[in-house]
C-alpha cells in the first residue's frame, strides 16, 4: 500500500500516456475507441484512490513524490495533491472518460489522432494540477495547449483555424509572461520547489518588496486570467468553444477552464497574498463585470454553442469572486463551483453536441418543440440547465450560495454590493437558460426538419444519466466533498489573514466590523451548510 | 630539438581526419563510375564524421594548448566540436537523401562539407586571432561554393553570388578589427590579450576608442556570420536561394562556429571592457529579435520564413551573451546544441518535401501533408514546437536557460523583449502546423520516397530535441563546464 501511496499520483498522471502506445499498436477504429475508452476508465479507477485514501484533517500535500531531475537547476519531479488539487484530479479523468464517449460516433476523421491528443491532453492537465514543482508546473501548462490547439484545428467546426491560433497564441502570450515571474522567483529563491518557496516566503526568508510582490503576483495572474477567463481577457474563449468538437468543448470548459482559478488559488494567493489584497477588489470587479456581461452576451447569443461559452464566463466570474473576497467559505464555495462548472457545463455542451450531431447546426432559430420528439433528451437537458441555474438540491446551488455567502460576510470593503451583484448574475443566469430552453425544447415543433429526430440512444444516455446523477450527489452530499478539501482551503485563507495595511483601514472606517478583523481563520467551518 | 610533440597532433586530430577524409573523397570522386559517384561518397563522409567524433573522445582526453598556444583543447572546444561534427553528420546523411533528388549528387558537396567542418574547428578551437581567420575562411569559401551547388538554378548561382560579397566584406572588417586589437595589444593570442589586459591607457595615450573600435568592426565581421541585425540583410535571399539542405547547414554549423569565436573575442580577450561592448550585444540582440520574428510573420516561402527565424534565433543567442559571465556563456553553448539539432531537422524534413528543382517550398504546398505522411509531419512538428519553445522540448530548455541567465545578470527589459517575441514567434511556426494539420489538401504535391539516411538523419535530430529537452542534465553540466574552462 505505501508503494502505491507514494506512486500513485504519478500512475494517474503517466497511465494516459502508456495508453497512448497501445494507441500506436491499435489498427482499427474500432479498437483505437476501445482503447482509449479503457485507458481512460482505468485513469478515472486510479484516481478515485485519491478520495478514498484521503486524509481529511491533513491541509498540506499528501501522496507527495519527490524526485532529482536537472540538479544543476535544482528542478524536481516534485508532484503532490491537497484540497485543492483532490477533486480536480477526479474531475479531469471524469471528463476525460466522458471526452472520449461523446466522441465515439462523431469523430469519423482519423480517430486514433484524435484519442492520442485527447490522452496527451489528460496527462497535461493532470500534471498541471498536481505538479508542486514550478518548472514541471510551468511545462505541463504549456503541453495542454498543444494538444488542445490541435483537437480545435483539426476536428473543429467550420472557423477552426481561426479559433486554434488564437486560442494558441492568446495562452502563450499569458504563459511567457508567468515564465518570466518562475525565472524571476527562481533567481530570489534559488529553487522550484513551490513547498519551498511558500515556506521561505512566510517564514521570511527572502523578502519581496511591495513592487516585486506586485509585478510577481501580476505576471502570474494575466497567465491565470487568460485561462478563466476572467473579463476582459476572455474574448478567444467563445472563438474557441465554438469551433471545438464537443469532446474538446467538455474538455475545455471542464478542466483547461479550471487551471486558473486553480493556479490563483495555489500562486498568487499561496505566494503573493499582499498583493492578492492589494489587487483584490479589482479583480472582483472585474470577476462581477464578467457575471454580468457573460450573462447579458448569452442572453442575446442566436448560436446555442455560443451561449454556452458566455455562460462560462459568467460562471467563471463567480468562482474568480469566491477566490478574491478571501473567506473561508467563499473559497471553499469557489472550489466546489469549479468542480460544478465542469459537470454542469460540460453537460450543457454535450447536449448541444448531440443536437449538432443529427442537425449540423447551432441556430437557435433551426430548433424549438425538441420535446415532442426526443422526451428523454428533453429531460435530461431540463435537468442539467436547472444544475447550471442553480436549482436547490442540485450542485450549482451549493456553490454559488456558499460564494454569495462568503462575499457578504467577507471582511473587504463593499463587500454588500458585491454579494448584491453577483445574486443578480444568478437571477440573469437563469433568465438566459430558461430562454434556451424554452427555444430549444419547448414550444411548437415548428421546423419540418426536427420531425424525425432520433432520441438518445444508449451511450448518449448513460454519458447524460452519469452527469444528471453527479449533479444531484453534489447538489446534497456536499459535505462529501467539502470535507476533503477544507483543511487545504482554510490553510489558504489563513495565510492571507495577514493584517495589510489596506485591510486595517478598512477596519478603522467601519467600527462594526472591529469583531472581525481577521475573520477568515475564525468562520466557523463551512461544508455542510444545506 | 624543433620537433612538434606528437600530443599537439592529438589535440588537432578531428581536424586531420576531417581533411584527410575530404581529401580522400577528391581522390575516389575521379574514377569512380558516373553511376555510383557521390553515393559511395557520401558514406566515406559519414565515416570521417564518425571518426572525427571518435578522434574529438582522443582530443578530450589530451587538454592542453597546441602549436605556440594557437590552438588550445579544453571543455569548450570539446563541447562545439561535437555539436559542429554531429551537425555536419546529420547533414551529410540527409543529403543522401537530399541530392540524388535534385540530381546534383557529387563527392564535392561532400567534401566541401567536410572542409567546412575543418573550419568551423578551428575557429572552435583557435586562440589565436589569424588561427581564428584562417578557420573562418576555410568554413566560408567552402560555405559560398555550397550555397551555389545547384549550378543550373539562377537563385542559387545568385545566392552564392551574394554571399560571396557580402561575406567577403564582412571579413575585411573583420580582419581590420585584428589589426587593431593587435594595435591595441601587441598580441594576437586571446588569453595573452587577456593576461596583459587591453590597456585602455598606455605610453600615456589613451586608447579606449580604439579598443572600442576593435570590439565594433570585430562584431561586424561576427554579426554576418551569426546572422544577428543590422547585419542581417543577405540571410532571407541566401537562405531562399541556397539548396534548401545547405540553408540548413548554414543556419547551423557556421553559425555556431561564429558563436564561439565572439564568445573568445569579447568573453575571454575584451572581457575586462565588457562595460564598452555590452550595449551594442543589448541593442544588436533586440534588434536582432523584432526584426528577425516580424519579418518571418510575412513570409509564405518557407526557407524565407526559416531564415527569418534563423535571425531570430540569433538574437535569443545574443540575449544569452549579453548576460556575461558563466551563466552567459553556458546558456550560449546551450541554446546553440538545442538550436542545432531542431533547425537542421526540420530543414532535412524541407528539403526532402522541396522535391526537384525546390518546387515546393511555399506554405500552401504544405497543406494536408501532415496527415499523408504522418511521422515526417510528426517529425517536423516536434522541430517547430522546439523552435517556439514547447515544453520537453531541447528549444524551451534552451530558451529557459538563456532567460534565466539574463534574469541573472538583472537584463530585465530585454528579458522581457525576449519573451514577448517568443509569444510572437509562436504564430508562424503555428502556420506551419496549421498548414500541415489544418488545411485541406488541394493538389496533392508529388513527394520522393523516404529514403533510410533522411530518417537516421532525422531520428538523431529528435532524438536530441527531445534528449536535451528532457533530460538536459549532462549537456548543462558539460556546458557550464565548458563555460567556466573558456573564461578561466
Amino acid at each position: 500500500m505505501d508503494f502505491i501511496n507514494a506512486t500513485i499520483l504519478s500512475w494517474i498522471i503517466f497511465f494516459p500516456l502508456l495508453g497512448i502506445l497501445a494507441l500506436l499498436l491499435a489498427k482499427t477504429a474500432r479498437a483505437q475507441r476501445l482503447v482509449a475508452l479503457g485507458t481512460t476508465i482505468i485513469a478515472f479507477l486510479l484516481s478515485l484512490h485519491l478520495p478514498f485514501h484521503w486524509n481529511s484533517a491533513e491541509g498540506g500535500f499528501q501522496f507527495l513524490q519527490r524526485h532529482a531531475w536537472i540538479p544543476a537547476f535544482h528542478i524536481e519531479y516534485l508532484v503532490g495533491a491537497d484540497g485543492l488539487s483532490l477533486w480536480l484530479c477526479v474531475l479531469t479523468t471524469f471528463l476525460s472518460l466522458v471526452g472520449v464517449l461523446v466522441s465515439w460516433k462523431s469523430i469519423q476523421k482519423n480517430p486514433k489522432a484524435f484519442f492520442i491528443l485527447l490522452l496527451l491532453l489528460e496527462t497535461g492537465m493532470l500534471g498541471v494540477f498536481c505538479s508542486l514543482d514550478l518548472f514541471l508546473f510551468y511545462a505541463f501548462w504549456e503541453i495542454t495547449l498543444v494538444p488542445m490547439a490541435f483537437l480545435i484545428g483539426i476536428w473543429g467546426h467550420e472557423r477552426r483555424l481561426y479559433a486554434a491560433v488564437k486560442f494558441f497564441l492568446y495562452t502563450m502570450a499569458g504563459s511567457v509572461l508567468m515564465l518570466g515571474c518562475i525565472l524571476w522567483l527562481y533567481n530570489l529563491t534559488g529553487t522550484f520547489d513551490f513547498t519551498a518557496i511558500q515556506a521561505g516566503l512566510k517564514g521570511g526568508m527572502f523578502a519581496l518588496s511591495t513592487t516585486t510582490e506586485t509585478w510577481l503576483f501580476l505576471g502570474f495572474f494575466i497567465a491565470f486570467a487568460i485561462k478563466v477567463p476572467l473579463f476582459p481577457f476572455h474574448t478567444w474563449l467563445p472563438d474557441a468553444h465554438v469551433e471545438a468538437p464537443t469532446a474538446g468543448s467538455v474538455l475545455l470548459a471542464g478542466v483547461l477552464l479550471k487551471m486558473g482559478p486553480y493556479g490563483m488559488l495555489r500562486f498568487n494567493l499561496g505566494l503573493f497574498p499582499r498583493a492578492a489584497h492589494a489587487l483584490s477588489s479589482v479583480i472582483v470587479v472585474l470577476g462581477l463585470v464578467g457575471i454580468i456581461y457573460g450573462a447579458l452576451v448569452a442572453f442575446v447569443q442566436p448560436n446555442m454553442k455560443k451561449l454556452v461559452a458566455y455562460s462560462s464566463v459568467s460562471h467563471m466570474g463567480f468562482i474568480m469572486v469566491g477566490v478574491f473576497t478571501f473567506s473561508l467559505i467563499g473559497t471553499q464555495g469557489a472550489i466546489y463551483q469549479m468542480l460544478n462548472h465542469g459537470i454542469s457545463t460540460g453537460g450543457l455542451f454535450i447536449l448541444v453536441g448531440i443536437l449538432y450531431e443529427r442537425r449540423h447546426t447551432f441556430d437557435l432559430k433551426e430548433y424549438g418543440g425538441i420535446a415532442t420528439v426526443m422526451p428523454v433528451y428533453a429531460a435530461f437537458f431540463v435537468w442539467i440547465v436547472m444544475s447550471s441555474v442553480g436549482l436547490p438540491l442540485l450542485n450549482g446551488f451549493v456553490g454559488e450560495f456558499m460564494i454569495m455567502l462568503g462575499t457578504f460576510t467577507a471582511a473587504v470593503a463593499h463587500a454588500h454590493v458585491f454579494a448584491i451583484v453577483a445574486a443578480l448574475g444568478v437571477i440573469v443566469g437563469a433568465m438566459y437558460l430558461l430562454h434556451w430552453t424554452r427555444l430549444t425544447i419547448w414550444g411548437e415543433l415548428a421546423n419540418p426538419k426536427n420531425q424525425t429526430l432520433l432520441d438518445l440512444d444508449g451511450r448518449e444516455t448513460a454519458v447524460l444519466a452519469a452527469i444528471a446523477l453527479l449533479t444531484l450527489v453534489m447538489g446534497v452530499a456536499s459535505p462529501y466533498f467539502l470535507n476533503k478539501t477544507e483543511a487545504s482551503t482554510s490553510r489558504v485563507v489563513a495565510s492571507l489573514a495577514v493584517p495589510s495595511p489596506r485591510h486595517l483601514r478598512v477596519v478603522r472606517m467601519r467600527p462594526t466590523r472591529c469583531e472581525l478583523p481577521t475573520v477568515n481563520c475564525e468562520q466557523p467551518p463551512a461544508g455542510g451548510s444545506q | 630539438m624543433n620537433l612538434v610533440p606528437s600530443v599537439f597532433y592529438l589535440r588537432i586530430l578531428p581536424e586531420i581526419i576531417l581533411s584527410a577524409f575530404a581529401l580522400l573523397i577528391m581522390l575516389i570522386e575521379g574514377p569512380a563510375r558516373a553511376g555510383s559517384r557521390g553515393r559511395a561518397s557520401g558514406w566515406v563522409a559519414l565515416v570521417g564524421c564518425l571518426a572525427a567524433l571518435a578522434a574529438v573522445l582522443v582530443q578530450a582526453a589530451h587538454p592542453g594548448d597546441a602549436f605556440h598556444a594557437m590552438f588550445r583543447v579544453d571543455a569548450f572546444t570539446v563541447f562545439l566540436h561535437v555539436v559542429l561534427i554531429a551537425a555536419t553528420a546529420v547533414v551529410i546523411l540527409a543529403a543522401m537523401d537530399y541530392l540524388p533528388q535534385q540530381g546534383i549528387e557529387r563527392g564535392e558537396f561532400y567534401a566541401l562539407l567536410l572542409f567546412a567542418t575543418v573550419g568551423m574547428g578551428f575557429m572552435a578551437g583557435s586562440v589565436e586571432l589569424i588561427m581564428i581567420f584562417i578557420g573562418l575562411e576555410i568554413s566560408s569559401i567552402a560555405t559560398y561554393i555550397l550555397c551555389g551547388f545547384r549550378r543550373s538554378n539562377a537563385l542559387s548561382t545568385e545566392s552564392a553570388l551574394k554571399y560571396f560579397l557580402l561575406g567577403s566584406f564582412a571579413t575585411a572588417f573583420f580582419l581590420y578589427g585584428i589589426a587593431l586589437l593587435y594595435g591595441a595589444s601587441g598580441t594576437t593570442n586571446l588569453y595573452a590579450m587577456a593576461a596583459q589586459g587591453l590597456h585602455i591607457s598606455f605610453d600615456g595615450i589613451n586608447h579606449t576608442g580604439l579598443v572600442l573600435a576593435a570590439a565594433g568592426l570585430v562584431f561586424v565581421g561576427l554579426g554576418f556570420k551569426i546572422s544577428a541585425a543590422p547585419f542581417q540583410m543577405w540571410t532571407p535571399d541566401v537562405y531562399e536561394g541556397a539548396p534548401a539542405l545547405v540553408t540548413g547547414f548554414m543556419s547551423a554549423g557556421p553559425k555556431a562556429a561564429a558563436f564561439a569565436v565572439a564568445l573568445r573575442v569579447f568573453y575571454v580577450a575584451l572581457g575586462s571592457t565588457s562595460a564598452a561592448w555590452f550595449w551594442m550585444i543589448w541593442a544588436a540582440a533586440i534588434l536582432s529579435m523584432c526584426i528577425g520574428n516580424l519579418g518571418a510573420l510575412l513570409q509564405t516561402n518557407i526557407k524565407r520564413m526559416l531564415a527569418y527565424s534563423s535571425i531570430a534565433q540569433a538574437g535569443y543567442v545574443l540575449v544569452a551573451f549579453a548576460a556575461l559571465g558563466d551563466a552567459g556563456a553556458a546558456a550560449v553553448l546551450f541554446y546553440l546544441a538545442a538550436y542545432v539539432a531542431m533547425n537542421i531537422g526540420a530543414f532535412a524534413i524541407i528539403s526532402h518535401w522541396a522535391h526537384t528543382d525546390e518546387k515546393y517550398v511555399t506554405l500552401s504546398d504544405y497543406a494536408g501533408l501532415g496527415f499523408r505522411f504522418p511521422w515526417m509531419g510528426f517529425c517536423l512538428s516536434i522541430f517547430l514546437f522546439s523552435l517556439i519553445g514547447v515544453p520537453m522540448t531541447g528549444g524551451f530548455f534552451g530558451k529557459l536557460y538563456v532567460f534565466q541567465a539574463a534574469l541573472h545578470a538583472h537584463l530585465v527589459g530585454l528579458t522581457v523583449v525576449a519573451l514577448l517575441n517568443s509569444a510572437l514567434a509562436a504564430f508562424y511556426y503555428l502556420r506551419v502546423i496549421v498548414y500541415l494539420y489544418m488545411r485541406p489538401e488541394e493538389k496533392p504535391i508529388a513527394c520522393a520516397r523516404f529514403t533510410a539516411p533522411l530518417w537516421l538523419a532525422l531520428a538523431s535530430c529528435l532524438g536530441v530535441t527531445f534528449w536535451l529537452g528532457i533530460f538536459p542534465s549532462q549537456a548543462l553540466d558539460y556546458a557550464v563546464k565548458s563555460a567556466q574552462q573558456l573564461l578561466r
